[in-house]
């Protein structure tokens, strides 16, 4: 593996007459601002905070690493109250699909497309769980504390950032993100995902970070 | 500038974003036994008896110790849906079929964790463990599928 990176990165060496490309680079280290804008919204409903560490290999690849922790706390119409929160990771690579200009000086400027895949462990808890027979007039209610869930996803991830002074950088990324696994007919499943958002088969995502690089 | 290109997109992209459907119930939560009348006839030519959908005059349907009517002098009926008990694993329906009255009772197991999703919340299903009757009208009765949960099927089947 190590490898065959050197040798690409001869070959690189050889073939590039502007940079050298070193193995490791550098990296970024960015924090999500849309959860403070959501607050600022006054969306207290959920809340999903997270940041990024992202390097560059070889001048053209980015592996990053993603976590945060979320949660949501609501009543439905029906009065069940739904709460979870949990922390939540994601990993991948993206890759600068900007080709930079022949003859103009190469900019830190990125414009990243890859994949990601993510993975929350959370517990949440359903209460005043009402179910109602009208004809017989029975009523029955429940509440269930600490229900143990994980779920896993693949997201694809296009995004830019700009670095707007030295070392600092701004950027967006939207992110469709799709479940694996379905679920089960009648068995639990949570309302929200950290990480993930709402508990449907697909989601998308947008996230406006803010970076320092290293 | 550059910058306010970048806000401008990411603004219109929270915009398409945030337009949330609505949260009520969409999804099925009547959970019912459906039983269809049936009949034998004689296929004259093999000899065999088959199984017929019987059309029922008249019916009217309650509970057992209960005032309200669920069907009251229903014409034409083939097939009717009826609410087991959630809070009792027996229950017990009066049927008055073409002025016969008899009186099923039906035991059942109750599962209370049946979940659908939070704007709908938990329906109770059922397992139908047996089913006995006054036979005056029904001489006898099949329980064709025991699962009583939110997916329309033919339950029980009584045979005349």
């Amino acid at each position: 593996m190590w490898a065959t990176f050197s040798v690409s990165a001869q070959k690189q060496t050889q073939d590039s007459t502007k940079v050298s490309e070193k193995l490791f680079r550098n990296f970024r280290i960015e924090a999500d601002m849309v959860p403070l804008a959501m607050l600022a919204l006054g969306n207290n409903e959920i809340y999903s905070f997270e940041g990024a560490v992202q390097a560059t290999f070889l001048g053209k690849y980015y592996p990053v690493f993603e976590a945060g922790f979320a949660g949501a706390d609501k009543t439905a119409d029906n009065n069940i109250h739904f709460k979870t929160a949990g922390p939540f990771a994601r990993i991948g690579l993206d890759f600068d699909v900007m080709k930079p200009k022949p003859g103009k000086k190469p900019t830190n400027n990125h414009f990243l497309a890859g994949v990601r895949i993510g993975y929350s462990a959370y517990s949440y808890q359903l209460n005043n769980v009402n179910v109602t027979q009208d004809y017989w007039n029975e009523t029955i209610t429940r509440n269930y504390t600490n229900i143990e869930a994980q779920n896993a996803w693949f997201e694809i991830v296009a995004g830019i950032r700009v670095e707007i002074i030295p070392k600092l950088y701004m950027g967006w990324s939207v992110r469709n993100k799709n479940r694996f696994g379905e679920t089960t007919p009648g068995e639990f499943h949570s309302y929200y995902i950290p990480g993930f958002g709402k508990n449907k088969s697909s989601n998308w995502g947008v996230n406006y970070s803010i970076g320092y690089m290293f | 500038m550059k910058l306010n290109r970048l806000i401008n997109i990411f603004l219109l992209a929270s915009f398409l974003l945030s337009c949330n459907s609505s949260e009520e119930c969409r999804e099925e939560t009547d959970v019912k036994m459906t039983v269809d009348f049936m009949t034998r006839t004689l296929d004259t030519k093999s000899g065999i008896y088959k199984n017929a959908v019987l059309i029922i005059d008249s019916l009217t349907v309650k509970g057992l110790d209960s005032d309200s009517l669920i069907y009251n002098n229903s014409k034409k009926v083939k097939s009717i849906a009826l609410p087991l008990r959630i809070g009792n694993t027996e229950t017990a329906f009066e049927f008055r079929i073409n002025n016969i009255t008899d009186t099923l009772y039906f035991q059942h197991s109750n599962n209370d964790q049946y979940f659908i999703s939070l704007e709908c919340g938990c329906v109770v299903t059922h397992e139908i463990l047996g089913v006995s009757t006054t036979a005056h009208f029904s001489d006898s009765i099949i329980i064709n599928n025991k699962d009583v949960n939110n997916i329309e099927t033919t339950h029980i089947q009584i045979f005349n």
